[in-house]
């Protein structure tokens, strides 16, 4: 790739003598197949060869964090979903983790470990979306169906356990929104089980496919220390051979009680990023697995009546548990003043909600740290240099989600 | 006796101000004494008050002599309702992956009309365009930051809509052959 820069700088000089040339600059997007998103993305080109890259969002900016400080917890809890729309579990847990802390309110063993349960599941869709999008984007059209094909499976789950197949807000603050449906465990005991001979043929599509290989060995690599620096975290990070995984460094839910590897890469290329998101998919099976086989029984939601709204019946003949459900649902429950950010490990990085409350039923300020606004912007490190059909191919292993850049 | 007694008050004082027990905390204010305004732990997590003119200072030393590596992120807050003295702040999110610890700064804006604070994107190159969206979003100006830029709200959009004074009630859709009302942007043709 190098050497024939040179070759075409080597002939500027010699056969072409005075003629003038100019870099190209060309735009991307923000409509286009690649770009996963409304992302526009500026690239000046010299031939073939990126010089600089300039990301440009905003194209799915409505306000989501403005509009929730209008909006009782509750009700702010389904904007989240909105966000990163590709794992939407994932976001309402950051949220809801969040509201607990500042609350001081712990949930119950059980929800902790559905909670795991279903944020592992979620984990393993969002990939599949990755890998279904990234490979099509290399021209493996076969794998993409086949991922969409798996990833039906969960989401016809998330359908019966929430209503809904992606938007789930499923999580609630003080535990979960209903009890799961008889059959959820051994529908995702069915999943779960036959999901690792999937990763094999998607694995057995790609890993030594010669042309996935020479699209993506060597391409878009980053150092570890440029990767901090421009606060990149997640699977981008721990393919520079970082080893930083929330989960692990600082667990939440019932993270410290699952036994589960943290894949690394080494080089920081786009194979790297699929290595360890493949091998991401297996972890997350792994822990589904334990959570499934281990989920303790017990009460599901937390106990705290102020917050957590009374089972339906109750209200018929219980007079505190009429006021109770009426006063969350109208006017809201109070939320100690103070600050709070929580982390948690979504599938794109560090996914993380920073609330300021002043003691009022609504949110004063939630700014949503999303893995994808810091990771898009380490792209013109990655592609300068590179050619452009690279751009495609490592936009595609950034996993990145408008919806939460923009938010 | 004297020093048995001196030696008991120097321990209550420990015990009242447990920020205090923390190793990153003292540093900070051996070397920025005064720049420190507060330091506050809710909910088991730290966050500092640094006076403007130490934030690069403090930043360089968090990042080069205590370990934290990576800027999380950095939000304007807009404390018109909240019973503070200062209008803006901006607050920082550190993380130290060696000891998985975080630590907050809470920066307040000397100016409540014109919010302006220094650039920390020469510690944390990543900064940037975290700081170009409080610009874009709360008005806060980053000096030192030559990317500054609107980046996610429509190109000629006017106002700072994170602010709590910006109106969010619905606004009357702007055709181009109606004249706008006055304010807001004029429809492209």
């Amino acid at each position: 790739m190098s050497s024939e820069t040179d070759q075409v700088a080597a002939l500027d000089q010699d056969t072409l003598g005075p003629i003038q040339t100019e870099t190209m600059t060309l735009n991307m997007g923000p409509q286009h197949p690649s770009t996963h998103g409304v992302l526009r993305v500026v690239l000046e080109l010299e031939g073939e060869t990126v010089i600089s890259c300039r990301p440009i969002i905003g194209y799915l900016h409505t306000g989501i964090e403005k509009n929730m400080e209008v909006k009782t917890y509750n009700k702010a809890l389904p904007m989240t979903d909105r966000m990163d729309y590709l794992a939407p579990m994932s976001n309402n847990l950051g949220y809801v983790l969040a509201v607990e802390k500042l609350l001081g309110i712990e949930v119950p063993r059980r929800c902790r470990y559905l909670r795991v349960l279903l944020a592992e599941i979620t984990r393993i869709q969002s990939h599949l979306v990755w890998l279904g999008t990234h490979a099509l984007d290399l021209g493996a059209m076969t794998v993409f169906l086949y991922a969409f094909r798996e990833r039906e499976t969960i989401i016809k789950i998330f359908e019966k356990i929430s209503g809904v197949r992606m938007m789930t807000s499923y999580f609630r603050v003080g535990g979960v929104a209903r009890e799961p449906y008889p059959e959820f465990m051994n529908d995702c005991r069915a999943f779960l089980e036959v999901f690792p001979s999937k990763v094999d043929d998607y694995e057995e599509l790609l890993t030594d496919n010669p042309i996935f290989c020479h699209r993506t060995r060597g391409v878009g690599a980053m150092t570890a220390d440029q990767a901090i620096g421009l606060g990149v975290t997640g699977p981008l990070l721990r393919a520079c051979g970082f080893d930083y995984d929330i989960r692990k460094k600082e667990p939440y839910l019932a993270y410290e009680e699952f036994d589960f590897e943290v894949p690394l890469g080494d080089a920081g290329d786009i194979y790297d990023r699929y290595r360890v998101r493949m091998a991401e998919m297996r972890e997350s099976r792994k822990i589904a697995m334990q959570a499934l086989e281990g989920m303790p029984e017990g009460p599901l939601m937390a106990d705290d009546p102020k917050v957590v709204p009374p089972p339906k019946e109750q209200l018929a003949y219980d007079m505190e548990a009429l006021i109770h459900h009426f006063k969350i649902f109208t006017e809201g429950y109070h939320v100690p003043a103070g600050e709070v950010y929580q982390a948690i490990e979504s599938p794109r990085g560090e996914l993380g909600y920073y609330i300021v409350s002043d003691g009022s039923p609504l949110p004063y300020k939630v700014k949503v740290r999303a893995p994808s606004f810091s990771n898009l912007f380490s792209l013109p490190e990655m592609v300068h240099g590179g050619l452009l059909g690279d751009v495609v191919a490592v936009l595609g292993s950034v996993d990145i989600v408008l919806g939460e850049i923009d938010r | 006796m004297a020093d048995e007694i001196e030696e008991s008050c120097r321990l209550k004082i420990e015990e009242r101000r447990p920020d205090e027990r923390d190793e990153d905390i003292r540093e900070l204010r051996s070397l920025l004494g005064d720049g420190i305004l507060n330091v506050g732990i809710h909910r088991g997590q730290i966050s500092v008050k640094i006076a403007p003119s130490s934030l690069v200072e403090a930043s360089e030393f968090l990042r080069n002599s205590r370990g934290f590596r990576q800027l999380t992120f950095l939000a304007g807050v807009d404390c018109l309702e909240l019973p503070v003295p200062y209008r803006f702040k901006v607050t920082y999110s550190l993380l130290d992956f060696e000891r998985a610890k975080r630590i907050r700064l809470e920066v307040p804006c000397a100016d409540d009309l014109a919010p302006c604070l220094p650039s920390v994107s020469g510690v944390w190159p990543g900064a940037s365009s975290h700081e170009s969206e409080a610009y874009d979003l709360m008005g806060i100006e980053f000096e030192g930051n030559e990317n500054l830029e609107r980046i996610l709200t429509p190109d000629g959009f006017e106002g700072y809509p994170h602010r709590k004074d910006f109106d969010i009630s619905a606004e009357p859709v702007v055709f181009s052959f109606r004249e706008a009302p006055a304010g807001k942007p004029e429809a492209a043709e």
